[in-house]
């Protein structure tokens, strides 16, 4: 009953949906490589890469923030890259368009967008997972003197995530004028 | 036959050792314990010391990933708040 044809279909089909399967995963972490010459203008830099285990690790030692610890319990990755600069005119337009463009591509939607020439460029992406809920996210800060963007690659409450504000034990991140409060 | 025998005899004769052969012998001995001693307190020193680095190699890689962990949530929600702040900034 089976004909060659079937043979060369069921792998083919099984290829299909493997590939498949982490595609929102795949979509939801940004290509952001091309940011790391920036390291070496900038007068402070932030970047924190994690994902799979060293994630995983993390998150089993915030015993004492069960929130947190739940809020990162479905995430792949976190990627965060922060460049303060001492003078304006630090990165090019190409470096932002470059993460713009990714951001483009179909299941981004903006949630957050503000524009100003005081304040310089602020967005917030999610990456729909087509039922109902997110994969991923991405704050993205274009300032003057500063560069943000902050990946984070799984479902995502922002809600939650807003909250956890001060309460990671670290003291205040807000490097450049956007984050001092 | 008496040949053979009387060959016999003197290859099995008993000989004197030569002068100094039992302490040679009893210094080789020494000499043999001692780096035995040496390797087994190498090997327990190992078998004690590669867990014990293992263990604090991977408390150090924990301890990174939980201050980055930290860290990543920090600016994710400081920048979150910033936006959604500048969204709706504060009437006074």
């Amino acid at each position: 009953m089976s004909s060659p044809l079937s043979h060369a279909f069921v792998p083919a089909a099984l290829v299909c949906l493997l590939a498949a399967l982490p595609a929102s995963a795949q979509q939801a972490r940004l290509k952001l490589d091309h940011l790391n010459a920036l390291a070496a203008k900038a007068s402070e830099v932030v970047e924190v890469t994690l994902d799979g285990q060293a994630l995983a690790m993390g998150a089993k030692f915030l015993e004492k923030e069960p929130e947190a610890r739940a809020l990162v319990q479905g995430l792949t990755g976190i990627y965060v890259k922060v460049f303060e600069f001492e003078q304006p005119g630090a990165y090019t337009s190409a470096d932002v368009e470059a993460i713009r463009s990714q951001l483009q591509a179909p299941g981004w939607s903006r949630i957050v967008q503000v524009k100003s020439r005081k304040d310089g460029d602020v967005g917030v992406y999610v990456l729909s997972d087509g039922k109902g809920g997110n994969a991923g996210m991405v704050i993205f800060v274009a300032e003057a003197k500063e560069l943000v963007v902050v990946n984070i690659v799984g479902p995502i409450d922002l809600e939650k995530l807003s909250s956890l504000e001060g309460r990671m034990g670290i003291p205040k991140v807000g490097l450049g004028k956007g984050g001092a409060k | 036959m008496i040949d053979l025998e009387r060959e016999l005899a003197r290859a099995l004769r008993p000989q004197e050792a030569p002068a100094g052969f039992a302490e040679r012998v009893l210094r080789a001995d020494r000499s043999r314990r001692a780096r035995r001693r040496t390797w087994l307190a190498a090997a327990s020193f190992a078998l004690v010391l590669l867990p014990a680095g293992w263990a604090y190699q991977r408390h150090q890689q924990q301890q990174r990933a939980e201050a980055q962990l930290r860290l990543a949530l920090e600016v994710a929600s400081e920048r979150l708040n910033l936006a959604l702040q500048r969204l709706n900034p504060p009437t006074e």
